[in-house]
């Protein structure tokens, strides 16, 4: 398949990882012990269920591509995180987090390699 | 004064071994997988069942970090992951590992901790 659309099969995964990290947090602010309360976590279950869907689009674009090619894509998460953090959960981001995301991303790609 | 902070130390100590059990988890469920044979009941080896276990007990130590912690200071910790992985092909598979991948790591490390530096107060 086209490499093209590999790679954006994999920023979509990582999009769709992010919301659903997104709403695991959220979930967490109604978080109990309860199982029946936890079956009821509305956004809990949503971002479990969302972190399945872009894993399996995840496992789909790497069995066509190599890891050593995808994993750098995926480290989009964490610029996805930030800017949701900001928008969303009124999260401030500063120069140590935006600098510490960036050589994260460096590393990614260097391990990967 | 430790709790203090918006993310406290302990959601990102949970979070680091979470980081260990995924990756750990994923390593014995990979081994699993390669024992599955052409029955059913071999699904149910004991690297598989104990790898999936390690998963989501480290899945369960990620959603009680993100309760306490700030995501976009959580999150980022989850690279740590690559580093697990790196030592796993390094000492259990004997794979190859170059000096840039060794760079990589150390710059993964710095960059977790510029994020707990970066992590806010209340």
């Amino acid at each position: 398949m086209n490499e093209l659309i590999i790679v954006l099969i994999i920023i979509f995964a990582t999009f769709v990882s992010a919301i659903g990290s997104l709403f695991l947090k959220l979930g967490t602010k109604t978080l109990s012990l309860n199982f029946i309360k936890l079956l009821k976590n509305n956004k809990l279950i949503l971002g479990i269920f969302l972190f399945g869907v872009s894993m399996l689009f995840y496992i789909w674009g790497v069995s066509m591509a190599k890891l050593s090619f995808i994993y750098p894509i995926t480290s989009l998460t964490y610029i996805w995180i930030s800017l949701l953090s900001i928008k969303y959960l009124n999260e401030k981001m500063n120069v140590y987090k935006w600098f510490g995301i960036a050589i994260i991303i460096v590393g990614v790609f260097l391990i990967t390699v | 004064m430790i709790m203090n902070r918006k993310t406290p130390f302990f959601a990102i100590l949970l979070v680091v071994i979470c980081t260990f059990l995924t990756s750990s988890g994923q390593y014995f469920m990979k081994m699993g997988t390669d024992r599955i044979s052409g029955t059913f009941l071999s699904i149910f080896n004991i690297p598989l069942i104990s790898g999936l276990l390690l998963y989501v007990f480290g899945a369960v130590l990620l959603i009680i970090a993100l309760k306490h912690g700030e995501l976009s200071v959580v999150y980022p910790f989850i690279s740590l992951s690559f580093i697990w992985v790196l030592f796993l092909s390094v000492f259990l598979l004997g794979e190859t590992v170059l000096l840039i991948n060794w760079l990589g790591m150390i710059l993964i490390v710095m960059g977790v901790v510029f994020i707990g530096r970066g992590a806010p107060n209340e």
